[in-house]
């Protein structure tokens, strides 16, 4: 118990006439890499939302030890670093350097302070080369990295990603998928990766599988990734390589699930 | 109906001092019934690519024919409807242009324009809604109230509905779930087969575009540097990676058992396919 940073219990969420969320229980330890997938429409996003205190909801929600109420937001938001999936709609500045001050700035920390930990977070990520441009002249992957600097650069305990994957191209997406993993690794800190692609799941911890508002599956990856029945009647696929592995078993070729390319080519040629 | 690039250069602000060369010399033919998909970084040029298929952009040199239309340097874009009326384009997040209060008034929309005959268009309205697995509850429904996926439905059969012989779709898979994919695919192979629509896809999801397509371009900088059937360009693992792009991955399993172990498992767009061929191989 003492060691759930997030908490969710009998949540539910409506909009309008249609309930977003219906009646959900989660924990999420603390330190763990979490992913909380489901076809479009079936509430991921609006859960993330509510855990940083931009929706409304029934039920209890408790994320820091805090219970996300009015009250508790500012504090909440504090500890919570979330990356949405477009980065155009949230860049308030021109230049790199000047949108990672702007979010400390907003914590009131001192200037030579400012520096300091600007200084940290881009060496940290290896984006000195984009301290001084212009945020217009990045690309998509570019852009989406400085997205993810000025949210680490606050050390967060929790960094949520929505969708944070989606816009990207091929390579870019893999890049920013290992630099997660990555910071997960390095920095300790709870990954929240809400995604409607199962391939994006390969580096988590645990899956929270959503549909139509509710859980349907909550589970080690191992566990869930042999749900493939299920997770294909809500129209999910396995990733390429869990699924390889589990077609390669039934011809006993392999006897245990795979999750990288070059060892598996090594188990089948001995 | 057949699209032929011949010699065809395009530059934004052309003979001005910011000419900016996009399209340098490129010679394509789509041919009908076939589906062509067109890859490469971003700034290569595919946009540019296929707003020169309906006369959004105009060429700076060379040639350009859709069927019996031709376009070329000294063409005049007002001439452009009929040309249009064959060119269907769906682009990235088409559910963001909607503008009509019902599915029905926006699938009309397109067809009205086109100056389709008013006694056949809520037939063609039905029959495109048909194509994309809609039923006609929807006709009367708001757009904007819809799920990701059918809006996206919708705003391919406003393009389906006045009968256009191509069909282009910019990025059609991002955003979209599995479960969109696959009805994606359904939808597009239902076009090639019963339709017989030439279908050019741009997108950078190659593993949807190994399960689709018949041909693929790599546009680098504003030339053609690649061209070929799926299997040899899509497993280009050196060329697609200098452009950002990545390898699918039934595709990459066979290239690294070639390079690790130098056996070669052949090239397949089904991965029971693949099953089999490690089947072989490994007992």
């Amino acid at each position: 118990m003492d060691n759930n940073i997030i908490i969710a219990n009998k949540l539910s969420c409506k909009f309008h006439d249609r309930q977003i969320l219906d009646n959900i229980n989660f924990e999420i330890k603390k330190g763990k890499f979490v992913s909380i997938v489901g076809p479009s429409g079936c509430g991921k996003s609006t859960l993330a939302k509510v855990l940083v205190g931009l929706i409304p909801y029934e039920g209890y929600v408790n994320v820091c030890k805090m219970n996300v109420c009015p009250n508790n937001i500012e504090e909440i938001r504090k500890n919570i670093g979330i990356v949405f999936e477009n980065p155009d709609n949230y860049f308030v500045i021109d230049t790199v350097e000047d949108e990672l001050a702007f979010t400390l700035e907003n914590l009131n920390k001192c200037p030579e302070n400012i520096k300091k930990l600007i200084d940290e977070v881009v060496t940290y990520l290896k984006i000195e080369k984009l301290l001084k441009k212009n945020i217009n002249e990045l690309s998509g992957g570019e852009k989406q990295i400085v997205a993810l600097a000025s949210v680490l650069i606050a050390k967060p305990k929790i960094l949520i990603l929505d969708e944070a994957f989606t816009m990207l191209d091929g390579e870019s997406h893999q890049v920013l998928l290992k630099l997660i993993r990555k910071i997960h690794q390095d920095k300790k800190i709870t990954i929240i990766n809400v995604t409607h692609d199962m391939s994006d799941t390969i580096y988590s911890d645990e899956i929270i599988v959503l549909n139509k508002g509710k859980i349907i599956l909550d589970d080690s990856k191992e566990n869930v990734y042999t749900q493939d029945k299920k997770l294909k009647t809500i129209g999910l696929n396995l990733p390429f390589m869990v699924d390889l592995s589990k077609r390669l078993s039934y011809y006993d070729l392999v006897d245990d699930m795979v999750l990288n390319m070059n060892t598996m080519v090594k188990k089948l040629w001995k | 109906m057949e699209i032929k690039f011949k010699d065809v250069d395009f530059s934004y602000n052309g003979n001005t001092s910011i000419e900016n060369k996009v399209l340098n010399n490129i010679n394509i033919n789509f041919e009908s019934g076939k589906i062509y998909g067109i890859i490469g970084k971003s700034g290569s040029g595919k946009s540019s690519l296929i707003e020169l298929i309906n006369g959004i952009l105009i060429p700076t040199a060379g040639k350009i024919s859709v069927g019996k239309f031709k376009i070329e340097p000294k063409s005049k874009q007002k001439n452009m409807k009929q040309l249009r009326s064959n060119v269907g384009i769906v682009f990235q997040y088409p559910e963001e242009q909607f503008f009509c209060h019902t599915v029905k008034e926006e699938i009309e929309f397109g067809m009205r324009n086109f100056g389709i005959k008013t006694n056949v268009i809520s037939k063609q309205t039905i029959d495109a809604l048909k194509i994309v697995d809609l039923t006609e509850d929807y006709l009367e429904r708001d757009p904007l109230t819809l799920s990701h996926g059918e809006m996206r439905k919708i705003a391919f059969a406003s393009i389906l509905a006045y009968n256009p012989k191509i069909i282009v779709l910019d990025e059609p898979t991002v955003g979209l779930d599995d479960l969109g994919k696959k009805n994606l695919i359904k939808i597009i192979r239902k076009l090639k087969l019963r339709y017989d629509k030439t279908i050019i896809i741009v997108s950078h999801d190659t593993n949807f575009l190994l399960q689709i397509v018949d041909h693929v371009y790599l546009l680098e900088d504003g030339t053609i540097g690649l061209s070929g059937d799926k299997y040899t360009v899509l497993s280009n693992e050196e060329r697609l990676k200098k452009n950002n792009i990545l390898v699918p991955d039934i595709l990459a399993f066979s290239n690294l058992v070639m390079k690790k172990k130098n056996i070669k498992l052949g090239y397949r767009d089904d991965i029971n396919d693949l099953i089999k061929d490690i089947y072989r191989h490994v007992k």
